[in-house]
């Protein structure tokens, strides 16, 4: 047999000989500028026979007389001559605006272009990034990339997006994807890492493409690059500065209610307040609380809110405000024949816009290196350092100020001042008498609340090139982060009036840190026109978590943030975790005649966090692509692809799911009992995706690429409730399978290409239904903690995102259905629909009796149904680029259509009588409604349909006009080394076209466990999204 | 190849290094099962937990909604309009069913105290069958076996004695329960008298050994096992008596039982040392005394005023109008010559609730006798008064007619009654009235104490507003993961059998307080 083989190989070496042998001579241009494109490739097809082209894209190249020769250049269009009599071939390329030989490595075995791919990987590369730029990586992919669900629920300045790739596979609300970047695991969070270092984020979408990175990966995975110096024979230095200053502001109000139900006082026009009937107010009394107040407002007969108060104070603008923003940036990129260096620092500063907030004040450092020992061993090294100073809110949610300034009745004066026995003067902390609601303004001015984020990145590579069908790679990355928190109560700050007033601090120091160290056998080989790319790799992981928190009572000075100057009640806590991973993979990518693709993968992951009884579990992936216009020329298509792939990934269970452990009670000598049963069988989440891919490109100006993935998740982690006579409430578990599948549509077109005008569009659009197919525990309740519930229901057939509530009754067929339930006497015919649509007495409308009636079980008590699906029906975003000469426009507009959301804001503000929907001053007597019809809905805070909105929207994301000062016009001007110039006029989050009444459409809710959601859809007093505008001035030197 | 060779062995050291990590991550934070259990240390430890985990659980642990909460409004004690602990839907005229679906806002009142006593109860079967299954010796040659034994059987007894307070049937495990999931329901006096078989443990082990209990599991002082004995009897007693449904009930009640464990109870409050609210980093605390309390959250039901001042109305004026009652005073303010009105009790002449959620709701006093505790300057919070034993040593001889034993405690100089009353005689001798002011004391003297006591007070005497549940069905959680069918009670649909819902009543049509039911 090794016989045969050695003949064989002979066989093929000599056949290459035996043809006859041409040297080929040309340029390689770039049809941009004419220019000579130095680097290009020149590679005889199907071979490793090939050449670059030099510094003025010249090339040579002894090539076989019937060889088909392929030019590449990065980011531009590959093309293929069939050499026949020529000796010269010139070739002029063009840019590559379909990306299909954009080259990905994430996912795959090595460095694979796009259109040899067999499974979905989407690259956002630095181009798309640059025109408005991201304020941080955590809304660089928005709007961008087909099957991406990004939602920015929190406006608060250094705060994160919550990303989902496809459908999502897990019911814990931290559905976000595994993130690496520069190699190294990433648990920071996003918005501290600046966008102008991405050099390109790579998207590994399904299951199927992120079976490599295993059981940690089954949300998908983004794979960001920073930019780095390149290796050239001539030594070059490129500097950037790039600044940017802007404003940001509230883009809408909510609308609230001006009028009142209660009786008011003859001169109710009083200064500071609003003198009601029935109330004695003391002498020289100008609004607030004040306990000398005799008596209580009482309802008007009417009981409509249509009354006045003595005046209308637009409370929101007490507490919101224009805020401003920078960012300074500068970049290094400097090479030598050896080794190159990128090195980067941004400052950025937002302030937000709330009142006596400062905002996110963050800086990045950034070095790059990389440096060639020899031909065969190169060594790399990069390092990012940020740091991320957070002055903030300190609460969102009820009873934070952004509840408070929606409870405030509109005659309240928020800066008025503490009464003289109070220490702290401004703002007094209860300005309303009648109302529970602090003084926003107060809590704002006087607690200090701000939180200190540092990241350190660190990766070390090796690569080392044994022969050219094998080489090694090795790396070390590490990150470590530190966050360190701070809450300041200030002696005298109250907000009832019996709390304690001496002070109160509260601090944490929490640590992360996570070393891997990985390495791999990479090997390629080529057997006649098969490619074949194998890699094999080894990867260790180690994560550490560390954290204390103390905090303490009655402080003896003012001003200092030291914890020895509280002297009560003191309290600390500490935990800290350890997280071992061990994972062998095996991957083979083939290529056979540039047509047929296949990959298959194979991995076996081990780790700490999987029970003691299943401490192993594997991973695959099969897929294959076709690229049919190889063999069969449709007219008009220049590409045509077809993708089928299968492969699993997973999600790794928490670090106390498999422990039967038992909380020690904080300053206290006691062990509790606890409330969670350990698992020692549980293990990690798997999802299996099926994807099915077409990539087209036709009529030389279109692409597009359509992609559908099933994926389904077995043993997706819940607390499954146990028997209360177990003494356990909860037992962590695989306990439900989960589906989605998604539709993706991306659809590109460059309308114009000339050389003073270029215009292109792109489109895409997603749909994903998502739902749980099978669960061990009957249908309970997940996601976050609204009033006291979870609203959001998982169950067998359930939807993933699907919440329930109580309803209402809205037609009398339906109120048929529980007519043995009404009160005595009454029947069906006494009640009629009202101009709402809901079903009330017959003759109270527009009466205090007009109440909806609400929809019961058997046993009267008010029936459970599914109120709302916060899937939308799909999501298309449309970004257009123009630039013609040196003036460039770009926009971004995404549509989200469907999807509720659930408003609890507005329920929120029924309590207080605050929602707009409730004055009625103006209306026509026929339309108005009483409070107590309103009051009805409210229903004790209690979840129901009456407040699910619907949450489609349009949004112009990003608009940019960019002027670019060429090097020529700037070398004509001076003789200087700057290249070019670029101003421009950027927004962000403009304009919102929704129907949707509170602050901002784009909205979600923390769950329980405090994770992001892109599915929890309820909207409970976060600090709002805001617009933004800015110039910007980039110098390229 | 050769230079290399040094690269490739560290690589292939390094990959063997790694690869050769056990797995095996221990959880540093909290104490595992195994080696809890194992290591007699963190087993005592872990036993001296159980009257913490008790207290919390009763009280509201970490700013959770609780049953006794609501119940104190639902007995018309205190009064709120607020939805917070289902006050509004569950105190209001008239009552409705309890809704025990899982969706409800508030649904953790009930929950958290259910699966709470669990955990509770699972925690003291545990260190009980460690210590008399396994054997094992906690201290030196087993010293303190017997007061770890007694505390986890005072904290088995104390929660089936309140889960029996709260629920119509409970899952009775104990220490010998073989398999916890073949467990089937037990009537609530069943659960009572499960209770009361664990507080006889307790006793017995008091009388055959002496210990002390160190005043950490108490947060309070050390308690022997004299004391212990004595606290044992007098919940006895308390559980005897309250777990009456009904009138019917309590005729049953075992009065010379009442008395004897009332006698050889309680000499002196027994309860806990506050150290804080939970935000402020207490581990000790009643959230009773905070929600209950707070101005602008709850007050005290005008019933409550109306017994220390008849002239009062018993229920807020339908108009919103403050009652005018007496002259020169300020509308709302009422007169009383029981002094604890003053002291325990502040008028605020103006009412922030909601007028549109109903006037009934209304109250110008609130309960200002644990103000000290908001300035956490408050001490002892009393789990189980001396004076509530003493009332039920009254409430015995009384209904063992033998009245002049009643009448002497009652006009005993050393109560509340003479001493921060000021009040100096008992109406009448007569068994009926003597209850009257049995009754009156409880809801003046021990008012926002204990566990379910003014709701156990009024259902007792078949006082409970009409339509108001007497006890709680098991959580509809719980049904949903037993998959059992749902249930419920309270309401008037069906028609109320004040055997599970109150047919009765402490107002009349109009509104007018009737005379006790007893």
């Amino acid at each position: 047999m090794r016989r045969t083989g050695l003949l064989f190989l002979l066989f093929l070496i000599l056949q290459q000989y035996a043809l006859a042998q041409v040297v080929i001579t040309g340029t390689i241009t770039s049809i941009d500028d004419n220019l000579g494109l130095p680097g290009a490739a020149v590679v005889v097809k199907g071979t490793t026979i090939g050449t670059t082209a030099d510094i003025d894209g010249k090339y040579k190249l002894s090539v076989p007389q019937d060889a088909t020769l392929v030019f590449s250049f990065v980011g531009m269009a590959q093309q293929e001559v069939k050499v026949t009599t020529q000796t010269v071939i010139d070739i002029v390329l063009k840019y590559d605006v379909f990306k299909m030989e954009e080259v990905v490595v994430a996912g795959v075995a090595s460095a694979t272009p796009k259109r040899n791919l067999s499974v979905s990987v989407t690259r956002v590369d630095s181009k798309a990034l640059e025109d408005v730029p991201p304020t941080s990586a955590a809304s660089a992919l928005q709007g961008k990339v087909a099957g991406v669900t990004i939602i920015s629920s929190d406006g608060t300045p250094g705060s994160s997006s919550n990303i989902r790739l496809r459908g999502t596979n897990s019911l814990l609300e931290g559905e976000s994807p595994l993130i690496l970047i520069d190699g190294v695991t990433f648990e920071g969070e996003l918005a501290d890492i600046n966008a102008d270092d991405i050099e390109n984020i790579d998207v590994v979408k399904g299951a199927s493409a992120s079976a490599l990175y295993g059981s940690n990966a089954g949300s998908g995975v983004l794979v960001i690059t920073s930019k780095r110096g390149k290796f050239s024979e001539e030594s070059s230095t490129d500097i950037k500065f790039r600044n940017e200053y802007g404003g940001s502001s509230l883009e809408r109000e909510i609308k609230l209610a001006t009028h009142h139900p209660y009786m008011l006082a003859s001169d109710y026009i009083q200064p500071g307040y609003t003198k009601y009937a029935g109330v004695t107010y003391p002498a020289g009394y100008a609004g607030g609380h004040n306990d000398s107040i005799k008596g209580s407002p009482v309802l008007d007969y009417d009981h409509y809110a249509d009354n006045p108060y003595s005046s209308i104070i637009d409370q929101q603008k007490e507490i919101f405000r224009s805020g401003q923003f920078y960012t300074n940036y500068i970049s290094v990129a400097s090479n030598s024949k050896k080794t190159t260096i990128f090195t980067s620092f941004e400052n950025n500063n937002n302030s937000g816009i709330v009142f006596n907030s400062t905002g996110s004040s963050r800086q990045n450092y950034r070095i790059n290196v990389d440096h060639k020992i020899s031909d065969k061993l190169k060594i790399s090294g990069s390092y990012l350092m940020t740091q991320n100073e957070i002055d903030k809110p300190n609460d969102e949610g009820s009873g934070s100020p952004f509840f408070n300034v929606l409870h405030m009745s509109p005659d309240v004066n928020l800066n008025m001042n503490s009464p003289d026995t109070m220490v702290l003067k401004k703002y007094y902390y209860k300005p309303d008498q009648w109302s529970n609601g602090e003084n926003p303004k107060h809590q704002l001015f006087y607690e200090q609340s701000t939180q200190k984020r540092n990241e350190n990145l660190l990766n070390f590579s090796a690569n080392w090139t044994v022969a050219s069908w094998l080489n090694f790679d090795g790396s070390y990355s590490m990150e470590k982060q530190n966050v360190d928190e701070l809450l300041i109560k200030p002696i005298g700050y109250q907000m009832d009036n019996l709390q304690d007033v001496n002070g109160y601090e509260a601090k944490s120091s929490s640590e992360y840190s996570s070393q891997t160290a990985q390495f791999t056998a990479n090997l390629q080989r080529k057997f006649g026109e098969l490619v074949t790319k194998a890699k094999l790799s080894y990867l260790f992981e180690k994560y550490l978590t560390d954290g204390m928190v103390a905090s303490g009572n009655d402080m003896l000075a003012s001003g200092l943030t030291t914890l020895s100057n509280v002297t009560n009640s003191l309290s600390m806590n500490s935990a800290e975790t350890e997280i071992l991973a061990k994972n062998y993979f095996g991957i083979l990518d083939m290529v056979y005649k540039d047509k047929y693709i296949t990959s298959l993968l194979y991995r076996i992951d081990q780790s700490s966090l999987f029970g003691p009884n299943n401490r192993t579990n594997p991973y695959y992936r099969a897929s294959f692509a076709y690229r049919l216009n190889e063999d069969i020329h449709l007219k008009g298509f220049q590409e045509l692809k077809l993708t089928a792939a299968v492969g699993t990934s997973g999600q790794r269970p928490g670090f106390y799911y498999q422990y039967e452990a038992y909380p020690i009670v904080t300053n206290s000598s006691i062990i509790q009992n606890g409330g969670i049963s350990a698992n020692a069988n549980i293990k990690p989440a798997n999802t299996q995706e099926m994807e099915f891919t077409v990539n087209s490109q036709f009529l030389e100006k279109f692409n597009l690429e359509i992609a559908r993935s099933y994926a389904t998740t077995t043993g997706v982690f819940f607390q499954v409730p146990q028997p209360a006579a177990t003494g356990y409430k909860y037992q962590w578990a695989n306990a439900a399978t989960t589906s989605s599948n998604t539709w993706e549509v991306t659809f590109g077109t460059q309308l114009i290409k000339k050389k003073d005008l270029d215009w292109t569009i792109n489109l895409t659009f997603d749909k994903t239904v998502q739902k749980v197919t099978d669960c061990s525990a009957p249908s309970l309740p997940v996601g976050p903690v609204i009033n006291g519930q979870q609203i959001f229901r998982v169950g067998k057939g359930s939807v993933i995102g699907q919440a329930d509530g109580y309803t209402w009754v809205r037609s009398i067929n339906e109120l048929k259905q529980q007519a043995n339930l009404l009160p005595a006497g009454k029947t069906v015919d006494d009640y009629t629909v009202n101009s709402d649509g809901y079903v009330i007495p017959k003759g109270t409308e527009g009466t205090y009796l007009e109440k909806p009636i609400q929809l019961l079980n058997p046993d009267s008590t008010p029936k459970v149904v599914k109120i709302a699906d916060f899937n939308p029906n799909f999501n298309l975003s449309f970004s257009t680029n123009l630039k013609w000469k040196n003036f460039g426009i770009s926009m971004l507009w995404v549509w989200k259509q469907g999807g509720d959301i659930y408003n609890y804001t507005k329920q929120s503000m029924y309590l207080d009588l605050r929602s707009g929907d409730i004055d009625q001053f103006g209306k026509p007597d026929y339309q108005k409604k009483t409070i107590d019809y309103y009051s009805t809905f409210y229903n004790l805070g209690n979840i129901n349909s009456y407040f699910v909105e619907d949450g489609s929207y349009l949004k112009l994301r990003e608009l940019s006009f960019y002027y670019t000062i060429s090097d020529k016009t700037i070398k004509n001007l001076s003789k200087s080394y700057l290249k070019n110039v670029r101003i421009g006029i950027l927004g962000r989050n403009l304009l919102t076209f929704t129907k949707y009444s509170g602050w901002d459409p784009e909205v979600s809710t923390p769950g329980a466990n405090g994770s992001g959601t892109t599915i929890y859809i309820v909207y409970m007093f976060n600090y709002p999204n805001y617009r933004t505008y800015s110039v910007t001035l980039e110098l390229n030197f | 190849m050769k230079k290399y060779f040094p690269i490739t062995l560290i690589i292939s050291a390094l990959v063997l290094t790694l690869g050769c990590q056990k797995l095996d991550v221990p959880n540093l934070n909290q104490p595992e099962k195994a080696n809890l259990y194992n290591d007699p240390h963190d087993l005592e430890n872990f036993g001296q937990g159980v009257y913490y985990n008790y207290w919390l659980n009763e009280r509201s642990s970490n700013f959770d909604p609780n049953i006794n909460i609501l119940t104190e409004a639902m007995a018309d004690q205190y009064t709120a309009s607020w939805a917070n602990f289902g006050w509004l839907t569950n105190s209001g005229t008239p009552r409705v069913a309890w809704d025990n679906v899982n969706t409800l806002s508030n649904d953790g009142v009930l929950e958290n105290f259910y699966y709470g006593s669990y955990g509770v109860i699972s925690q003291a079967n545990t260190v009980i069958h460690q210590l008399l299954i396994d054997k094992v010796q906690l201290g030196s040659g087993g010293q303190h076996n017997s007061r770890i034994l007694a505390l986890c059987y005072l904290v088995q007894g104390l929660s089936y004695g309140n889960l029996g307070l709260v629920f119509d049937k409970n899952f009775i495990v104990t220490e010998n329960t073989k398999d916890v999931t073949k467990v089937t329901t037990s009537p609530y006096k069943t659960v009572r008298d499960s209770a009361i078989k664990a507080l006889w443990k307790v006793i017995k082990i008091c009388d055959t050994a002496t210990f002390t209990l160190p005043g950490s599991i108490f947060n309070n002082i050390d308690i022997t096992n004299t004391t212990l004995k004595q606290i044992a009897n007098s919940f006895i007693a308390r559980l005897e008596v309250l777990t009456s449904r009904n009138t019917s009930d309590n005729i049953e009640i075992v009065w010379d039982s009442v008395l004897y464990h009332a006698n050889n109870g309680i000499t002196s409050d027994f309860g806990s040392k506050f150290s804080g609210w939970p935000y402020n980093g207490g581990t000790w605390y009643d959230l009773n005394f905070y929600y209950l309390n707070l101005p602008d959250w709850a007050r005290i039901n005008c019933r409550i005023i109306n017994l220390m001042d008849p002239s009062y109305p018993a229920r807020y004026p339908s108009s919103g109008v403050a009652p005018n009652v007496h002259a020169g005073l300020l509308p709302g303010q009422a007169s009383s010559y029981d002094h604890r009105l003053q002291s325990d009790f502040q008028f605020l002449p103006s009412v922030n609730f909601k007028p549109e959620r109903g006037y009934l709701f209304f109250s110008h006093y609130r309960y200002s006798r644990f103000d000290k505790y908001y300035l956490r300057t408050g001490d002892v919070m009393t789990e189980f008064r001396e004076y509530e034993n003493e009332l039920y040593k009254a409430e015995a001889y009384a209904n063992l007619n033998q009245l002049d034993k009643a009448n002497a405690i009652l006009n005993s100089f050393s109560n509340p009654r003479f001493l921060r009353g000021l009040i100096l005689s008992t109406p009448s001798t007569s068994k009926l009235n003597m209850l009257k002011v049995i009754f009156y004391e409880r809801d003046i003297e021990l008012l926002g104490q204990g566990f379910m006591l003014a709701f156990a007070d009024m259902r007792r005497r078949d006082m409970l507003q009409y339509g108001t549940p007497l006890h709680f069905p098991i959580t509809g959680k719980e049904l949903q993961t037993l998959q059992w069918p749902n249930y419920t009670f309270g309401g008037t649909n069906p028609v109320p059998d004040g055997i599970n819902t109150s047919n009765g009543g402490w107002f009349d049509a109009n509104g007018k307080p009737v005379d006790s039911n007893y």
